[in-house]
């Protein structure tokens, strides 16, 4: 029965899907900043599916993230109960009041997921997704489900501690900004389907893997509760599965969350609680994965042979490459903004090392015994010579900004200043054992 | 032994001698630097101009004299340089400027002539040239300002290069140079010339009247000595005409120039602790002294002599100047000690006895403790000759920076000051117009003469009763005057406008020439005697007796009629001088008592003989000033120095001249100064003579253009004479100009400027630099260095302003430059070497730069560019700027330099690690352990991954293995590695996979971390959003591992903010 019912709401969201096809608002910019001001919340809809199936009943929850530490109490939107209908859908009509610029991601806990019984509730049932900034979500249309459960779990994880806590330091806006920005490569929150609208061309997501821990969430969610109370022995059993230092967690939030923080968590016991064929989410792994980590490939941007990465303060990927003599710069959410050849200014010539510097522009080492500084636009600001360098190999940047370099030709350091200026001599600075450094850090 | 011990005497006597003169050093003038340079040569000599008498003339020459004649008291006038008068002249200024620090500061005669005097090797040069030329040298003065010698006559003709001839003058035999003398060129920057070689010596100013006797019973006066010449007179007798005689008392003078209330006031300003000096020639009979006090009941005062060559004994040509003096001195200042110093004047002698006299006073005023010296002698500039006014200015100019006020007789020659006022028979001027330069000198105080002026009112009405005088003499003062008696220029002679009335006269020249026909010679006033005064203007005398300069007028000789003829004019200040008239005429006379040299012993004593002498002349009215000035000098409480500047000033202050004429001013005024306003010193002349003016074809007698007595200054009575009361009231009332001066900064290079001082007084205001680097020129400053400069402004008492001075300071700052730096960066490594590219100012001009680094709010250290700075932190580093010109100023600019303590590791493949602090290695070799990839954790500990790749080492800042080999975890040929913000580190593995090493152990599965397409992973990054990015070398892909990390700082902003492995 259950697996039948899983179908039908397959149905349904197939649907749904349809119906939703010309809003044309499918995709949550995060690009906004962070404010104080409140402004009224704008109407709100969607639906919220459980394994394919409506989720009625279910209780409807807004929050805006935290900026006064990781994990800390996100602040709850609605002032009033919003619950969703017989078909899943719930309406949100400026019952809310926003504070300007704040991230804000939307979560339904309990509810029925399409069983017979009128007043069955599922307690341990709660599926998210991540939102963006208040002022870009008119009018969107949200459709709810284990993959933006997934999807929102696993980017904002280093920022979750429950559903009702996402939280990032006030000087790391731009880290959690970036991390809701990532959920919409992964899924289309409109649609509450994979991939998302923003991902690369050419980017690999691992679907299957995502697929298959919808499933695993599915598993509970697809339940309700147990007559007279408790979760369901489904529930049960996931909660088991997926427990953190503080135990196991009630509700399905909590689980992906664990999941996603102890990656290497139950992976047998989890997959085995799946049907491969009764799953709602296909493909589905039939076998365990070695982790539960969530890893996108991207190509392109130029790159090639590539030997070093380094990130900025914007959240920017910044990527050596020795085969094209280039340099690729992805964004934080993997888009090359280097051409299909990559940077080339300043001679770049088989780079070996790469770092960011404070101000955010790139130290390329090149084997051609210099280094080329770029903007982070990739163009030339200085390409620098001398200061013994010789095979270099590593670079690192000093507190005082300065520029320093292993030297793998000759076992030596090379040293200059922000400006290129060398501060060593063409010998370089010698002894302490040196022998052939590959790599550099300064503390 | 006796040789030892006389060995050491000399050896100890030295380091005395070298003391002694380091303590001279100490005064704060060094000593004088010597200015005699040149060998004296006897055969280069310098001719001294005007240094031949005028009588020294072919028609008096009697030849030479005998080569072996002694000659005595000749002085040779030494001369100060340019530098020394100019430093004189500035703190005789400052004495008399109560502004100033030396006001009234006193020089000793010693330190005179430490100061201004020649060194003692210019002396020692000049003493022993005249001992050279046989001469003995007899007295340097302390003062350094003569150098007396004598020697016979054969020498002093060698050693000057001329002749001594003997002249014979008007019955009177002389000697003297027959041209002017000559001394070596060498000793002429320190000799001024010798003072005098010949015996032409200047006359007492004394105008003896008749000597009279006073019968106590009746009064009856009659003359004792009813002599052919000179007038008859008694202090209150009707002669045979009916015509009254007034003689003055001491307690007429003292009524008459207001000085009771003085002696009478508690306590009583009568001179008494002051000490005046007399500078005569001859000693005195002091019976007759104490014989004329108990007469006119005065006090016996203190009197006593000093004989500094011996007691001269009575000289009869001067006996009677010297008993008037000290009578008069004392009877104006009772109470003062009187103290007659004398020294002869032997024929042989070049220099006047009074003059030697006068040196011993200014030579000694510590011993002779006077600071008021009078003299009453006369002869002119011209006669003086050049060296013999030099030799007398620049004594009394001595004595002046001593503080002793010096008075002198302006003279008895009327405006003929070489004419001779000793003839009472027919005597016109025949030498012109001429002032006495005994007294001519800026730093003497020239007393003229007046005569009272009480005739008029009762001319031609015989038996009047003068409202000036009371018919009976005072008990036992004698005294007669009423109050003040009107004053008119003394003139005993036919010029004199009374007399011209008198004798019904048209004139003065017609008087003149009427009265010279007269031959019985009682009423031949066709002669030379009146009050002196006039310009001087002959203190430079030619060879051929041509004179030119004068002593320039000094600074305080202002105000109203006063010439503006740039000279010194005299007298100063006058007071009553005659000595009755010829007989039948009506006048007045001093009395002195004098038992000298022909008459009756002067007998007081004696009732039935009471015996007068009646004199007169600036020899009284002199002493008499200088009594007032006892009365001055007691009031204020010290020396004052020279009189006029404050003299002249008080003058100035009396705005209301017409109340103080002479001719109406009546008694319980308030003035200061009598002004005498008629009346005049011209004198009877021969036509044809120099200066004689003949109005009357055919007169064989004319009028030598003198002086009327005018309002204000006049020069004939000067100032006019004095309420003696009011003076010493007003004396310290002279208020001090009230100045301002201000120069704003200025920078080296400003073009020479003018400086003005303003005051309150319209003195002229000079300006001497005191101190700083700019040289001044009359207002006008040049700039020649850099710092302060001082400048003093100093005005010249006048309009009734005393002197005053003022300083002001400004700055002359050095021209600006400038540091500018740009130092290749601002960062530096604790302990590492500076270097050449931070220490790279520049400046704006050549010269050097050195730098200095403070830490913090510390303090600096000089640096260069090998210094290391140890201790971390902002340091401000100053390039300051030392220009090589020394007029452009020091500059500096700073910038900052952090310094940070900083470790950097280098990892070799081959499995060991290397530490460097900044660019120096921490151990000389590298330590075991990692090999691949590098990063630094939030505790400075640097995590590397062995050779191999498959463990995880990680080193402390000491660069100590604290673990050597972290396994597990799927670590596997591990290529790189990152640290995420929690502190985790991840590594890439060879076998496309990922491992995370948290707290210290494996924390992925034996796996690691899988998926995203992995491939050949080369280096491994995380982000901010906690997403772990991997670069594929295998497949030019990047692989992001989604929210598995924690979010951490970028590395670089990291390291710069000291948050390695730690959240943003």
């Amino acid at each position: 029965m259950i697996l039948f019912s899983r179908q039908r709401m397959a149905l349904a969201a197939t649907a749904l899907t349809f119906a939703l096809t010309g809003c044309g608002a499918n995709m949550i910019s995060s690009s906004a900043t962070q404010g104080s001001a409140i402004s009224a919340g704008v109407p709100l809809e969607g639906t919220v599916f459980g394994g394919q199936q409506p989720v009625s009943n279910a209780t409807m929850h807004l929050y805006a993230v935290s900026t006064s530490g990781y994990g800390a109490a996100s602040t709850s939107l609605l002032t009033k109960t919003v619950t969703t209908t017989s078909t899943g859908s719930f309406s949100i009509a400026g019952d809310y009041t926003c504070p300007t610029g704040a991230l804000v991601y939307i979560v339904a806990t309990q509810g029925n997921p399409g069983t017979a019984s009128a007043t069955a509730n599922n307690s341990a049932l709660a599926m998210m997704a991540g939102l963006g900034t208040c002022s870009s979500i008119a009018g969107t249309k949200i459709s709810i489900n284990e993959l933006t459960t997934v999807a929102s779990v696993w980017a904002l994880s280093p920022f979750m501690t429950s559903y009702s806590a996402v939280g990032t330091s006030a000087t790391n806006v731009q880290g959690i900004t970036n991390a809701f920005a990532t959920i919409n490569n992964i899924v289309t929150v409109s649609t509450g389907t994979m991939p998302g609208p923003t991902l690369p061309t050419g980017a690999t997501l691992p679907t299957t893997l995502i697929n298959t821990i919808a499933d695993i969430l599915a598993t509970c969610i697809n339940t309700v509760d147990q007559t007279g109370g408790g979760f369901s022995s489904d529930c049960s059993s996931l909660f088991s599965y997926t427990p953190n230092t503080k135990g196991t967690p009630t509700d399905t939030i909590q689980a992906a969350i664990n999941l996603s923080q102890n990656p290497a968590e139950s992976l047998t016991s989890l997959t085995q609680l799946i049907s491969a064929i009764g799953a709602p989410y296909q493909p589905a792994l039939s076998s365990p994965p070695t982790s539960w980590t969530l890893a996108i490939n991207y190509v392109g941007g130029g790159l090639s042979n590539p030997k070093a990465i380094a990130t900025d303060a914007s959240g920017n990927v910044w990527v050596a490459n020795n085969g094209n003599n280039s340099v690729t710069k992805l964004s934080d959410i993997g888009a090359a903004s280097s051409g299909t050849n990559g940077f080339t200014a300043g001679n770049i010539s088989a780079p070996t090392a790469i770092a960011i510097d404070a101000a955010g522009t790139p130290w390329i080492a090149n084997s051609t015994n210099t280094l080329t500084h770029l903007t982070a636009t990739g163009t030339l600001t200085s390409f620098v010579t001398g200061g013994g360098l010789n095979a270099p190999s590593g670079i690192a940047i000093d507190s005082n900004g300065d520029i320093w370099v292993s030297n793998a030709g000759n076992s030596t350091l090379s040293e200059f200043t922000s400006g290129g200026t060398a501060l060593s001599t063409t010998t370089g600075y010698t002894g302490g054992g040196l022998n052939l450094p590959k790599a550099i850090a300064v503390e | 032994m006796k040789n030892f011990q006389k060995a050491f005497c000399c050896a100890f006597f030295f380091p005395v001698l070298a003391m002694s003169g380091s303590v001279f050093a100490q005064t704060g003038r060094g000593p004088v630097p010597s200015r005699i340079v040149n060998s004296v040569d006897n055969d280069r000599v310098t001719r001294l101009e005007g240094n031949t008498h005028p009588f020294a003339r072919p028609e008096f020459d009697q030849g030479m004299v005998a080569a072996q004649m002694p000659m005595t008291h000749m002085l040779l006038v030494l001369q100060r340089s340019p530098e020394q008068e100019t430093a004189l002249d500035q703190l005789m200024a400052q004495q008399m400027d109560r502004s100033s620090a030396n006001y009234h500061h006193w020089l000793t005669p010693t330190q005179f002539g430490q100061q201004f005097g020649a060194s003692d090797a210019d002396v020692t040069q000049v003493t022993g040239w005249l001992q050279s030329q046989g001469l003995t040298v007899d007295k340097v003065s302390t003062g350094r300002v003569t150098i007396e010698f004598s020697g016979p006559a054969s020498q002093v003709q060698a050693a000057f290069h001329t002749e001594i001839h003997n002249y014979l003058v008007n019955g009177e035999a002389h000697f003297a140079n027959a041209s002017d003398p000559s001394i070596p060129e060498a000793l002429t920057p320190v000799v001024a010339g010798v003072a005098s070689l010949n015996n032409f010596f200047p006359k007492p100013q004394l105008r003896e009247g008749r000597r009279v006797h006073r019968d106590p019973r009746t009064g009856a006066i009659t003359p004792v000595d009813d002599g052919a010449t000179g007038p008859d007179a008694d202090f209150t007798r009707t002669n045979s005409s009916g015509y009254t005689i007034q003689d003055v008392t001491p307690y007429d003078f003292a009524t008459i120039y207001n000085l009771l209330p003085l002696w009478n006031s508690t306590p009583a300003i009568n001179g008494a602790g002051q000490t005046i000096a007399i500078a005569g020639e001859s000693a005195i009979n002091t019976a007759d002294v104490t014989a004329f006090q108990a007469a006119f009941g005065l006090p016996s005062n203190t009197l006593t002599s000093i004989y500094p060559n011996g007691n001269p004994g009575i000289d009869k040509n001067n006996v009677e100047e010297q008993e008037l003096d000290v009578e008069w001195a004392g009877a104006t200042a009772p109470g003062a000690t009187i103290v007659l110093v004398a020294e002869a004047t032997p024929s042989s002698g070049s220099t006047a006895g009074f003059q030697l006299a006068a040196q011993y006073v200014i030579d000694n005023v510590e011993t002779v403790k006077a600071t008021i010296l009078s003299e009453s002698y006369g002869n002119c500039e011209q006669s003086l000759g050049t060296t013999g006014n030099q030799a007398l200015n620049t004594l009394w100019q001595q004595g002046a920076a001593e503080g002793i006020s010096i008075f002198g007789s302006a003279g008895d020659e009327g405006s003929a000051g070489c004419d001779s006022s000793s003839v009472h028979s027919l005597n016109p001027s025949t030498k012109g117009l001429n002032v006495n330069g005994i007294s001519s000198s800026p730093y003497i105080t020239a007393v003229g003469g007046t005569d009272l002026n009480w005739q008029t009112a009762t001319l031609g009405s015989a038996g009047a009763t003068s409202p000036y005088w009371s018919t009976t003499n005072a008990s036992g003062t004698q005294a007669t005057a009423l109050g003040y008696i009107p004053e008119v220029a003394w003139n005993a002679t036919c010029t004199d406008p009374y007399m011209v009335t008198f004798f019904s006269a048209a004139s003065a020249e017609a008087n003149c020439n009427s009265l010279a026909k007269m031959t019985n010679g009682l009423s031949n006033l066709a002669y030379i005697t009146g009050g002196s005064g006039g310009v001087s203007a002959c203190t430079t005398v030619s060879s051929r007796g041509v004179c030119s300069g004068g002593y320039a007028k000094p600074s305080w000789q202002s105000g109203t009629g006063v010439p503006a003829d740039g000279k010194r004019d005299v007298p100063d200040v006058s007071l009553f001088a005659g000595s009755g008239l010829p007989d039948g005429i009506p006048g007045s006379s001093y009395l002195i008592c004098f038992s000298g040299t022909g008459g009756a012993p002067c007998t007081y004593s004696n009732s039935s003989d009471v015996t007068f002498q009646e004199v007169g002349g600036t020899s009284v009215s002199a002493p008499a000033m200088a009594g007032i000035m006892a009365l001055i000098q007691q009031k204020m409480g010290g020396p004052q120095g020279l009189a006029n500047p404050i003299l002249y000033q008080l003058a100035a202050a009396e705005t209301n001249l017409a109340a103080c004429n002479s001719s109406t001013v009546t008694n319980g005024n308030s003035c200061v100064f009598y002004d005498t306003t008629s009346g005049t010193n011209a004198m009877v002349c021969t036509s044809g003579d120099p200066n004689c003016t003949v109005n009357t074809a055919g007169d064989k007698y004319g009028v030598l253009s003198g002086y009327s007595a005018g309002t204000g200054y006049d020069l004939t009575t000067g100032l006019g004479s004095v309420n003696a009361f009011n003076l010493v009231k007003a004396w310290s009332a002279v208020p001090s100009p009230t100045m301002t001066f201000t120069i704003p900064n200025k920078t080296y290079g400003a073009a020479p400027f003018t400086v003005a001082a303003s005051s309150n007084s319209t003195g002229t205001i000079t300006y001497n630099l005191i101190s700083g680097p700019a040289t001044i020129s009359g207002a006008t400053v040049t700039i020649t260095g850099t710092g302060t400069v001082t400048i003093e402004a100093f005005q010249a008492p006048s309009g009734g302003f005393l002197a005053g001075s003022i300083t002001t300071s400004f700055t002359v700052s050095p021209v600006a430059t400038s540091v500018t730096w740009s130092p290749s960066t601002t960062t530096l490594f604790a302990g590492n070497a500076i270097g050449t590219g931070i220490l790279d100012a520049s400046g704006s001009v050549a010269g050097t730069i050195a730098y200095t680094a403070t830490l913090g709010s510390g303090t600096p250290t000089t640096i260069t560019s090998t210094s290391t700075l140890a201790q971390v932190g902002v340091y401000t580093l100053t390039a300051t700027l030392t220009p090589t010109n020394i007029n452009d100023a020091t500059s500096s600019t700073t910038i900052n330099l952090t310094v940070t303590s900083a470790y950097i590791w280098a990892v070799n493949p081959a499995g060991s690690i290397s530490e460097f602090y900044g660019n120096s290695p921490v151990t000389s070799s590298a330590v075991s352990g990692g090999g691949i990839g590098a990063a630094v954790d939030n505790g400075n500990n640097l995590w590397t991954i062995n050779a191999g790749g498959n463990s995880l080492a990680e080193f402390n800042s000491s660069n100590a293995l604290i673990k050597a080999g972290i396994t597990g975890g799927g670590i596997s040929g591990a290529t790189n590695l990152a640290i995420d913000g929690s502190g985790a580190i991840w590594l890439v593995n060879s076998n496309n996979s990922v491992s995370v090493v948290s707290n210290g152990s494996a924390f992925t599965p034996s796996t690691g971390y899988t998926g995203g397409n992995m491939s050949s992973p080369s280096a491994v990054a995380i982000d901010i959003s906690g997403n772990v990015w991997i670069s594929n070398s295998g497949n030019n892909s990047v692989t992001e591992i989604l929210g598995a990390a924690a979010p951490v700082v970028p590395t670089a902003t990291a390291v710069k903010n000291g948050t390695l492995g730690a959240r943003p």
